[in-house]
């Protein structure tokens, strides 16, 4: 089945093309602007969940992404194309919220609750056992991800999550190809270590 | 199953199941509009900014004219110790050239 957001992101053919409707705005008639974020305010969205989770924080990201996109539209070459030019917008202004509340990282620290310390102890016991559907899981993943430096969580949530290559993390980062490399090992340490911290408790 | 074993598994299992529950794509109603509405509010269109570009050009452009102007009075009405100067210099220049003309041998 095809996903909703493909649909919305697939402009028919009686539709305007993505090139008209850059021109259209580029030449001051904003009406074009609405028609590109219904199509692609999907993918931001998806993106901005990632790394915030309070719907407040999650539509701030979007309308900062938007807000970039606007003002930086006419430097838009057209050699890539738009969808790939917003991801990587929406990335970095992505990177920006977490270095910018890095501080709440430290409420991430704080003890695991009764549920999640039960779904480990059950790990413990039965690794292959564990269910992956339930809700206390989901929120050790948040956890562990939140506990993580701002690099680390968005070079392990696009390279082993989203399941990109290292030249995708690099040409969506703006970092160079090298560095990804370097930040993908340090991120998978440090991953190690906020584990063992989790874990400690929990006789893992 | 050591410890080291057991931490590995628990990372791929977590990874795991992040990879198959992507984040939703929904986008709350009325957000498009709304973001709009506050771009053309807060950001000048691209048409305004073109606009202000043209008007600092044309306030430059003012500038510069009065500075040339106020150049062009200053050095066409020379203070008087300037036109002493100016005058020896041309009283020096005037013999110069004639104490050459004279030294021609074509006047011999």
């Amino acid at each position: 089945m095809a996903d909703p957001s493909d649909q919305k992101a697939g402009a028919s053919p009686a539709e305007p093309g993505e090139a008209e409707l850059i021109a259209s705005v580029v030449a001051g008639e904003p009406a074009g602007f609405e028609v590109l974020m219904q199509r692609y305010s999907p993918r931001v969205f998806a993106t901005a969940r990632r790394y915030a989770r309070r719907e407040t924080e999650v539509e701030d990201i979007a309308q900062e992404v938007w807000s970039k996109a606007y003002q930086k539209l006419a430097g838009f070459r057209g050699e890539a194309p738009f969808e790939h030019w917003l991801m990587r917008l929406a990335v970095r202004t992505c990177y920006d919220f977490l270095r910018q509340h890095q501080r709440n990282r430290e409420a991430s620290f704080t003890d695991l609750t009764a549920a999640e310390g039960d779904w480990l102890e059950r790990f413990a016991a039965s690794p292959d056992g564990a269910s992956e559907e339930s809700e206390a899981a989901r929120a050790l993943v948040d956890r562990l991800l939140e506990m993580l430096s701002p690099a680390a969580r968005l070079v392990i949530t696009l390279l082993e999550i989203e399941d990109r290559s290292v030249k995708e993390v690099a040409q969506l980062t703006g970092w160079s190809v090298p560095l990804v490399k370097v930040r993908a090992f340090r991120a998978r340490a440090e991953m190690k270590k906020c584990l063992r911290r989790i874990t400690r408790e929990h006789y893992l | 199953m050591n410890q080291a074993g057991l931490h590995k598994k628990l990372s791929e299992k977590l990874i795991a199941m992040a990879r198959n529950h992507p984040p939703s794509s929904e986008v709350p109603s009325g957000f498009e509009q709304r973001t709009l509405a506050r771009l053309l509010r807060h950001a000048p269109t691209l048409a305004d900014e073109w606009g202000a570009a043209i008007r600092t050009l044309w306030c430059g452009a003012g500038v510069c004219a009065a500075v040339a102007l106020a150049m062009g009075v200053w050095t066409s009405t020379p203070s008087a110790a300037e036109t002493d100067t100016g005058g020896q210099f041309l009283q020096d220049l005037e013999q110069t050239i004639v104490a050459a003309t004279g030294d021609s041998p074509a006047n011999w």
